[in-house]
């Protein structure tokens, strides 16, 4: 997937250098925006493929960039934020962000979420696959059948749709709102307790260790992410 | 301090009677009949009673009721009300104005006897409240003491006190007795100079019944202790204010010495693994290249450790930790934080051991995925390397604060006991001998108060098998 158009949008001119030497010593194609009208112009002139967006941008913030950007385009956008701004973040997935790196972050990260990114948005990352398998976790999308190895794990529908929306989103951040609007429908989009526990039956059946998971990753205070083969 | 309600008109008036009438009855059964001058004492004698203990108008009716009984059955002709002898007149005359001028002078003797008494009261009264007043600081004890003083003194139901919030408003910071919106309030301002900085105000005891002047001037009294108070407790409150604004400086020099060095030590690697990348008259092979790239990220990633641990604690200070909070599984925040500190454990084997089924707690994910890291870092940067730590999750055994527990164990040398409340201290770094572990001092004081911000507790002390055991609670 070389070759793709990454937009970094950034107000630090020492981080767009940075990036631009780095993401374009991985062959990626790399414009540069320093404030928020710059950016939303240039997603619209340049057509990017990825969007890297700070959230804190002179004239118009991040978050508005985001929103006015999902307002026609479904362009994948890498959010980066401070550690500070836990809830800016939320706020910018539940926007339409497609993920979210927290600074300092290092080059082997972001572009693992670029890839991420944009095996998403060519629709290659298994969204109409009738087979996912993760590691000894295979999930058949047409006949509802989840087997760990050689076992069938037994599922109720809630834990399925669950699993299922987690695992065609590999490698993704789902944030606990996100989820909960898709499961459970969006009068239950507050209800966290409820997600949890569904998670914790969740990663019994799947033998997957809360303290060291292999399949349903935590991200503290956002949500979870399905660990994406790498 | 209640002085006895003076009696009902009613029974005032009804006590003159009854004493003329008791006296008329006894004088019949006098034998032998006394002397019609004798009488006559006897009824002054009456008047003067009813006038010292009931006041001036029942002596009056008795000294009226005196003189028409004293007439009609003692004086002749018996049984009328007609008088012949002129020396009777007089006698009449003199007695009457002896009894209105004697009742006159013992009514003022008792109203005089009474002020006084209620004087005497209402300075015992007025003591205690200084008492009071200078004895407490607090504004919540002082007040209602002075309106409760102000109730009794006043016999008034209801007594209120107004200040003055911070937006200029005036709010009810005590109310005594029960509000009667029905009722007229009359006011008495606390001032100080040309400012007003506050209000006593009471309710009128009977609609349209005002303070008398004396009472007025008693609530005007009343209100000026109150202001004194109020003046006191503000000036205490500035002082407090003052004071911790001298505390915060002296932390923030002690921060900015600490943290300059902090910051420092890893700027200084970075900045030599830097240059001697950028040395051009040498060639670095692959792998010192790579060694000194290494040092840099792990350098790089210790400032941004030190910053958010600035950053925390200055939060803390202020009071200012988000609150927001969410429903939480303990497991998987330990899970995430092993995640990512994955790069960081320099070789020490973790093991964790969740109890199961632990509820869910109701936490900040954020903050207490800081205090996992705190601890896990201060367990890395106090033992051997490749000596293994533990963390546990359970329920609080007894004797421990109620909630969830979790600790973090690790095989190093263990605390001194007499480090065991002092390591959370800010700047607080352990001695073991001579060394001073490097760090700063602020990881253990920001789990303290991320914890306490959680109404948990946290805690130090030694694991039976040797190794420092850090627990802290969270409340379920």
């Amino acid at each position: 997937m070389s070759g793709a158009r990454i937009l970094v949008v950034d107000d630090e001119v020492q981080i767009r250098r940075l990036l631009q030497t780095g993401l374009g010593g991985y062959g990626y194609e790399v414009e540069m925006a320093a404030d928020g009208m710059e950016a939303v112009q240039k997603a619209i002139a340049w057509h990017p493929d990825v969007i890297v967006l700070d959230l804190g941008l002179p004239k118009l913030g991040g978050l508005d960039v985001c929103r006015a950007v999902r307002g026609w385009s479904s362009v994948p956008i890498i959010v980066l934020s401070v550690r500070d701004s836990e809830h800016d973040k939320i706020t910018a997935l539940d926007l339409g962000a497609d993920d979210y790196l927290t600074k300092p972050f290092s080059l082997g990260e972001l572009l693992a979420r670029i890839r991420v990114a944009l095996r998403h948005a060519a629709g290659t990352a298994g969204a109409d696959d009738p087979l996912l398998i993760f590691a000894d976790l295979q999930i058949d999308i047409v006949r509802r059948v989840v087997q760990l190895g050689e076992q069938e794990v037994h599922l109720t529908p809630t834990e399925y749709d669950l699993l299922k929306l987690l695992a065609t989103h590999a490698g993704r951040v789902l944030t606990h709102t996100m989820i909960l609007r898709q499961v459970w429908g969006s009068a239950y989009e507050r209800d966290t307790q409820t997600l949890r526990v569904f998670i914790g039956q969740l990663r019994r059946k799947l033998n997957d260790d809360p303290t060291n998971p292999r399949f349903i990753l935590t991200e503290p205070g956002v949500g979870y992410r399905f660990r994406q083969e790498s | 301090m209640e002085p006895t309600q003076p009696a009902t008109p009613f029974w005032r008036y009804s006590a003159a009677v009854l004493v003329t009438a008791a006296i008329t009855g006894g004088m019949f059964f006098v034998e032998p009949p006394l002397e019609v001058a004798n009488i006559a004492l006897f009824y002054l004698l009456g008047v003067f009673i009813v006038a010292t203990s009931t006041g001036l108008g029942p002596g009056i009716l008795a000294s009226l009721l005196s003189f028409l009984v004293f007439n009609f059955f003692f004086v002749p002709p018996l049984y009328t009300f007609h008088v012949q002898a002129s020396q009777d007149v007089f006698r009449l005359v003199t007695f009457l104005i002896v009894a209105v001028i004697a009742s006159s002078l013992a009514a003022r003797a008792r109203n005089e006897a009474e002020a006084a008494r209620r004087r005497a009261t209402e300075t015992a009264a007025l003591y205690d409240l200084s008492q009071t007043i200078s004895a407490q600081l607090d504004l919540d004890q002082i007040l209602p003491a002075i309106a409760e003083t102000t109730r009794q003194l006043l016999h008034v139901e209801t007594c209120v006190v107004l200040l003055y919030d911070e937006s200029g408003r005036l709010y009810e910071h005590t109310v005594v007795g029960q509000a009667r919106p029905q009722l007229k309030t009359i006011n008495a301002f606390m001032r100080d100079g040309p400012t007003v900085l506050g209000v006593l105000r009471v309710v009128e005891r009977t609609p349209g019944r005002g303070l008398s002047i004396h009472e007025r001037r008693l609530l005007d009294t009343l209100a000026a202790q109150a202001r004194l108070a109020v003046d006191r407790a503000h000036f205490v409150e500035q002082a407090a204010h003052a004071q911790a604004l001298a505390e915060s400086d002296r932390l923030k020099s002690a921060l900015i010495s600490s943290v300059s060095h902090d910051l420092r030590t890893p700027l200084a690697v970075i900045k030599g693994a830097v240059s001697t990348l950028l040395a051009d008259d040498v060639d670095w092979d692959r792998t010192t290249r790579h060694t000194l790239a290494t040092t840099i990220d792990s350098e790089a990633d210790r400032l941004n450790r030190i910053v958010g641990n600035l950053l925390d604690m200055s939060r803390i200070e202020a009071g200012a930790l988000p609150v927001a909070r969410d429903w939480q599984d303990i497991a998987e925040l330990i899970g995430s934080v092993l995640q990512r500190m994955a790069g960081q454990l320099d070789g020490h084997p973790v093991a964790v051991e969740v109890a199961p089924e632990l509820p869910l707690v109701s936490i900040n994910a954020t903050l207490m995925d800081q205090v996992l890291t705190n601890l896990v870092e201060n367990a890395i940067k106090h033992t051997p390397p490749h000596t293994p730590i533990m963390i546990m999750a359970q329920r609080s055994a007894a004797g421990a604060p109620p909630g969830i527990t979790v600790a973090v164990r690790d095989h190093g040398p263990g605390i001194p006991p007499d480090q065991w409340l002092r390591i959370f201290d800010k700047f607080y770094r352990m001695r073991t001998g001579d060394n001073e572990v490097g760090g700063s001092g602020l990881g253990l004081a920001i789990c303290k108060g991320i914890v306490e911000a959680h109404g948990g507790q946290i805690w130090a002390q030694n694991s039976p098998d040797g190794g420092a055991l850090l627990s802290f609670t969270l409340p379920e």
